[in-house]
């Protein structure tokens, strides 16, 4: 249910499952990504891994975003396109690992 | 090159596509062939130009007329001297500059006025002169209350000998510089062979351009100082007559000229017309107020402005340096005119205050023109409060001059005191005679009385200044500039070159200045007009850069023909296409501007090699702090820096824009800052900022995407692409990082939201192609250029980002300290990329009967650098560096090249690691001309194979050696593994530690241009015997590892010539370490960058750092550690960090690379609060 998940609850509750139940060809290849909330918080999660985390590792791509504009994104309300395009939405990262990271979130919000 | 040269688009016979989709895709092309007619611009006739002199010399006299009969001498003490005397005697100078030999002429001045007649006696005394080095009573005309003429006398021989000492010192090789922190240049002239005397130039402009510094020390008053400064300026320039007809000597030209425009005096009548008008400020009416601190203006001596160092009145009475310019400067942008942004404010406060004199002086028209011109440019100059007033559109000249009079007031952020108009026309009086105002009609006009026979060239500039024609402007000022050059070949006297050099400065000022607005006029060259006026200011700019010397500057004096310097070729095909009809075709239009563009950037990149070939030296001057912008500022003072953007813009008129899934080519507004011709980029690496970059750790040959670019924070990275609206000039400190390391950098716009479709199908086809050469821009998915034929998948490997490499392998020679080249190889990517030498050092058995076993490092460090044979790099610098730095360098000893292959023949696998090269399937015996076509460097299965089988026998083969099993079952070391560990333990270091780290230290890794770092294994924490002779087995085995293999053969590096060396030290217990680069932001000298991190530095990658620059005055953290908020170290620490790092610069600089001024990257270690250098190493790449 859109607008019913907070950043906070994403990170701790709902990522670390549907990171668990995803299937290999959708999270690996994919790294450590850096979720930077701003003021709300930084979270790592691991893809291939499949942790996350609030201890500081080397990321290979950096998400930076609100973390209402972050919900947007894994609810599907907003396509990363449009967050990049409205640059509500920062993505850093090797070409290949951002497109794989993109889909996988496009995967999450099938399942949230 | 095995890469298919497809027809460049644009270029006849280039066929436009018919459609532009995605499956049947064609090269973009040039729109239909066009045109571009050149009008005639008539120069300004004769009759104008007579005019124009004509009513300079009205000028001169009016001001003559006004101040008739002001008393003084102009060089009183006290403050007393009248600013008016300097002003009446400067327009005397320039009345009398032209006519000298015209005694009625000079005559009738002189009846004048009695004072009149003085000045002209004091002008021919002092000004139209010059000074020997071997008369004496040269100074009598000094005539001051404080200062007499014996003392100017004894200042001027106290400096000619201390010149004379300087001069021998360099040649003696006792001081590594030439010193000119006290602006005293006669030195130069005792240097008889140019090379050496082109290098004390170079040194010299390198201090007249330093940094501020505090002035240590004695008074340096400048009634004292001046005039010798200037006399011996005008002695250098004397001595100095460059041959024009030679490349050395037209350097030479280039280099006095700037030496004149960096010169703090112009004449003896400025030095007092400086200290006498700084003096009315202080005074403000008060005859009695000198030095006291009653005046409401008292603080133009009690305070600093902020950017100064020192107060503007005791910057120019008592500390005068060629740091003045710039305090004088502080005081206008600070206090008197801090109005908008900082690089106007002095331009605006130069022009308000000339339209103040010329309203209050009756000229309303004239002012009115100075006003309306600094209203419409430049960009962020803001005078509409000023522009609103009743007064500014009215008829009464008072009340304008009374309203630019208010508006100054209200400016200025301190108090003017009783007499605020007088104060400021004397703040903006002492800054054109201490900085050099901006380029005027009144001092182009005087500046044509000092220019000979060049004078109606000038006169021409004159007229067109008052049109508005500016590339007509353009014209006249390339062609008056080329008129002095000519005079100045013929002119003996320095004081007439003085005069010349500061004429052309003037007009160089100009040119710069009009270049700018034509810069900012053509906008993007959108109609014929503006074709037409880009191609003759850049045909005008050329001209200019070539009179200048600039191309000469970096040129090799070897007898070239000065026809084929870049600027004399290009100039000359300029004009042969211009001569053809007026009429250069498009094709040939965008050719030429292409051809511009590469000559400007190779020119720009020669100069700033030559000056930074200096840097390292003259940074060794304790009392010079260099300034990281002057090469950016230098460049940018040149008609180089705008020709450049008016090169690029015309370079792509007309071509027609792609934007396809797969293809992108010559996007509107795009612009290509560095070229390097085809490139492959494995991928691309996006990121927010150069700091993410680093963090994200992109690939050496990925092309990086920087969304918001900070210029100065390069990372090293395969490619750069940024948006249009971040990207600098075309010579900015980007540009020649990129330009030296063989980056392509493109800035495109919207790149943040435009290109998503292209970026996300290279990442499924392999990555991108990119070819910029020749001015035309393709950038496609690599699929796509080996579907179109463009390159082929073997070519792909060659094509990563990078740099030419020749790499030789040396040997010694007979001769000690020489070395022979042993063995060559180019490894060449393209003719676009530059090159750069790799020398690596052949393994030896020993030097000089030196490392035929395990060698300490005091015993290296005899050898000096000749222990890279037997030590590699890591090994040899720290040998050197204990020799040089003791406590700072922990000690140890080497497991040398020597003591390795005797070790390898006792394991039997001397004959297994030399047989991968004498027996090799397809061409048998490998050798330095056929190794890259033998199976090891081109079947990676077979190498693969080899290289295991090499890697598993080295370890199973050296353990069986060195190590046997004990009675016990344990391991113990064999016979052959206590006679290398008694070798070590040797060092008594060693034999006390009971902990030791076994480092790699290969004869190919930590050289300049052939880095390895982290590719071979270091083994610390060793307990014991056994551990530790296994680490020297586990360093000699990484030699087969396949990073390292891999990483060589792709740089085609013959692994024959590369044997490993084993550093064993003790083991240090860090309380902080890190990393320490001897360069600040944007490759500052004399500062010192750092990340550190708590415990043992392996993990400085990691991100978990502190980050920030240590400066000598004091350390500037900038991203602190991970939960801390205090520093990870005391700042006195961090300046006893600095001082190890600086002293390792300077150590690299006289002995690891000598004269190389390279930078130098360090791992250090603080341990029981003591530094430890553990790692030094030449960077090339400056972050």
């Amino acid at each position: 249910m859109p607008y019913t998940t907070t950043a906070p609850q994403f990170f701790s509750a709902a990522l670390p499952k549907l990171l668990g139940a995803a299937p290999a060809a959708s999270v690996s290849g994919i790294g450590v990504v850096e979720f930077d909330l701003g003021k709300n918080g930084i979270y790592w999660v691991d893809f291939d891994a499949r942790s996350v985390s609030r201890t500081a590792r080397p990321p290979n791509c950096i998400v930076r975003a609100t973390p209402a504009d972050l919900m947007a994104v894994i609810e599907g309300r907003m396509s990363v396109g449009d967050g990049l395009l409205t640059k509500r939405l920062a993505l850093s990262g090797e070409a290949s690992r951002l497109a794989r990271l993109a889909e996988c979130l496009a995967l999450f919000k099938t399942e949230i | 090159m095995p890469v298919s040269d497809p027809t460049p688009v644009g270029a006849p016979g280039a066929s436009a596509p018919a459609t532009a989709d995605a499956t049947k895709p064609a090269a973009p092309a040039a729109a239909p062939v066009a045109a571009v007619k050149l009008p005639n611009r008539p120069a300004p006739t004769t009759a104008e130009t007579d005019a124009a002199q004509q009513k300079v010399e009205k000028d001169l006299r009016a001001v003559v007329e006004r101040f008739k009969t002001v008393a003084g001498t102009g060089m009183e003490s006290s403050g007393e001297g009248d600013p008016r005397v300097n002003e009446r005697r400067k327009a005397v100078a320039s009345l009398l500059a032209l006519r000298l030999n015209d005694q009625a002429f000079i005559d009738e001045l002189a009846k004048i006025s009695p004072q009149i007649d003085a000045d002209i006696k004091w002008l021919v005394s002092a000004e139209f002169r010059d000074y020997s080095i071997d008369v004496r009573d040269q100074f009598q005309w000094v005539t001051n209350g404080m200062v007499q003429s014996d003392a100017v006398e004894r200042e001027y021989r106290d400096r000619l000998m201390k010149g004379l000492t300087r001069s021998n010192d360099v040649l003696a090789g006792a001081v590594p510089y030439f010193d000119a922190t006290d602006g005293s240049v006669v030195g130069i002239r005792f240097f008889a062979r140019p090379p050496l005397r082109k290098a004390a130039l170079l040194d010299t402009i390198w201090q007249f351009r330093a940094k501020p510094q505090a002035k240590k020390g004695a008074d340096t008053r400048v009634d004292l100082i001046g005039p010798p400064l200037v006399a011996e300026l005008r002695n250098l320039l004397g001595a100095l007559s460059p041959d024009l007809n030679s490349i050395e000597g037209r350097a030479e030209y280039a280099l006095l000229r700037e030496i004149v425009a960096s010169h703090p005096l112009s004449s003896a009548n400025t030095i007092f017309q400086a200290r006498n008008a700084v003096a009315v400020i202080m005074k403000d009416g008060d005859p009695h107020a000198y030095t006291s601190s009653t005046t409401r203006t008292a603080w133009v001596h009690l305070e600093t402005p902020p950017g100064a160092t020192l107060p503007p009145y005791k910057a120019v009475h008592h500390n005068f340096s060629a740091q003045t310019p710039r305090n004088i400067e502080a005081l206008i942008k600070a206090w008197m005119y801090p109005v908008g942004p900082d690089a106007h404010r002095v331009k605006a406060f130069d022009a308000l205050t000339e339209a103040l004199t010329l309203a209050r002086n009756g000229d309303l028209d004239t002012a009115k023109q100075v006003l309306a011109d600094l209203a419409a440019a430049p960009a962020g100059v803001s005078i509409s409060a000023l522009m609103a007033t009743p007064a500014v559109a009215g008829t009464d000249a008072t009340a304008l001059a009374d309203a630019i009079r208010d508006f100054l007031v209200g400016g200025c952020v301190k108090d003017l005191g009783k007499n605020p108009e007088t104060n400021l026309l004397m703040a903006a009086t002492l800054y054109r005679a201490v900085c050099t105002g901006q380029p005027t009609v009144d001092n182009v006009g005087a500046a044509i009385r000092y220019a000979g026979n060049a004078a109606a060239e000038v006169a021409a500039v004159l007229v067109a200044m008052a049109g508005k024609d500016d590339v007509a402007l353009l014209t006249e000022i390339a062609t008056a500039r080329e008129k002095l050059r000519l005079e100045y070949t013929k002119e003996p006297a320095g004081y007439r070159r003085h005069e010349l050099l500061t004429v052309d400065a003037t007009l160089n000022r100009l040119a710069c200045e009009t270049l700018g607005s034509v810069v900012d006029r053509l906008g993007a060259l959108e109609d014929d007009a503006k074709l037409a006026d880009a191609f003759e200011a850049l045909y005008a700019a050329v001209k200019m850069a070539g009179v200048m010397g600039l191309d000469a500057l970096g040129a090799k004096a070897d007898g070239a023909p000065l026809y084929d310097l870049p600027f004399a070729k290009l100039y000359r095909d300029m004009s042969d296409a211009k001569a053809l009809n007026r009429t250069v075709s498009l094709d040939q239009y965008r050719s030429l501007m292409a051809a511009a563009k590469k000559a400007i950037a190779t020119v720009i990149h020669d100069i700033r090699d030559l000056y930074d070939g200096r840097a390292g030296q003259v940074a060794k001057n304790p009392n010079v702090e260099l300034d990281p912008e002057f090469l950016d500022q230098l460049i940018k003072q040149t008609p180089l820096h705008y020709a450049t953007a008016i090169a690029e813009r015309g370079m792509r008129v007309g071509l027609k824009e792609t934007l396809e899934p797969r293809l992108l080519a010559n996007l509107d507004g795009m612009r290509v800052l560095n070229s390097v011709g085809p490139v492959v980029f494995s991928t691309a690496v996006f990121a927010d900022s150069t700091a993410e970059l680093r963090k994200l750790k992109a690939p050496r040959d990925a092309l990086s995407v920087v969304y918001n670019l900070q210029e100065k924070k390069m990372v090293a990275t395969g490619g750069l692409m940024v948006d249009t609206k971040d990207a600098p000039g075309g010579n900015s400190h980007l540009n020649m990082y990129a330009m030296n390391n063989g980056i392509p950098v493109i800035a495109l716009p919207e790149l943040r939201t435009r290109y998503a479709e292209f970026f996300k199908n290279a990442a499924a086809e392999g990555g991108i192609y990119v070819d910029d050469g020749d001015g035309q821009f393709r950038m496609m998915t690599v699929g796509y250029a080996i579907d179109k034929g463009l390159i082929a998948a073997a070519d792909v490997a060659k094509l990563k980002p990078g740099v030419n490499r020749q790499i030789k392998f040396l040997k010694p020679s007979a001769v000690d300290g020489v070395w022979d080249v042993l063995a060559t190889h180019d490894a060449m990517v393209s003719p676009q990329r530059p090159t750069r030498v790799v020398e690596l050092y052949e393994p030896l058995a020993d030097v000089k009967g030196v490392g035929g076993s395990c060698t300490s490092f005091a015993e290296l460090a005899r050898l000096g650098v000749a222990a890279r044979h037997l030590a590699g790099e890591k090994g040899t610098v720290l040998a050197l560096l204990k020799a040089e730095l003791g406590d700072n360098v922990p000690d140890g000893s080497v497991v040398t090249t020597g003591r390795i292959v005797k070790l390898l023949a006792d394991a039997g696998l001397a004959d297994l690691w030399q047989g991968i090269w004498s027996n090799d399937p397809v061409v048998g015996v490998v050798d330095d001309q056929n190794f890259l076509h033998s199976a090891f460097y081109t079947d990676p299965d077979y190498r693969e194979a080899k290289r295991a089988e090499l890697q598993e026998q080295t370890r199973v083969r050296l353990s069986r050696l060195l190590v046997e099993k004990a009675p016990d079952g344990s391991e113990r070391l064999s016979a052959a593994g206590l006679a290398l560990y008694a070798e070590l333990t040797s060092n008594k270091t060693l034999q006390t530690s009971d902990n030791w780290i076994a480092r790699s230290s290969f004869t190919g890794e930590d050289r300049p241009g052939k880095s390895g770092a982290g590719q071979y294994e270091s083994f610390p924490n060793l307990k014991d015997p056994v551990a530790r002779v296994k680490g020297v087995i586990g360093v000699i085995e990484s030699a087969w590892m396949p990073e390292p293999v891999d990483n060589n053969v792709a740089d085609q590096i013959f692994l024959r010539h590369i044997m490993p060396a084993v550093v064993m030290q003790a083991c240090l217990k860090p309380e902080v370490s890190g990393v320490a680069v001897s360069r600040g932001d944007g490759g500052a000298r004399g500062q010192v960058r750092i990340q550190l991190k708590v415990g043992f530095g392996g993990g400085v990658d990691g991100g978990k750092v502190e980050e920030g620059v240590i400066l000598a005055s004091g350390y500037g953290v900038q991203i602190h550690y991970p939960g801390r908020t205090a520093n990870l170290v005391p700042d006195d620490a961090m300046q006893a960090l600095r001082d190890v790092v600086l002293k390792v610069e300077r150590y690299f600089d006289d002995v690891v690379e000598k004269g190389k001024g390279h930078a130098v990257d360090m791992e250090v270690v603080l341990e029981n609060g003591k530094w430890n250098v553990v790692q030094a190493r030449v960077i090339l790449l400056d972050q």
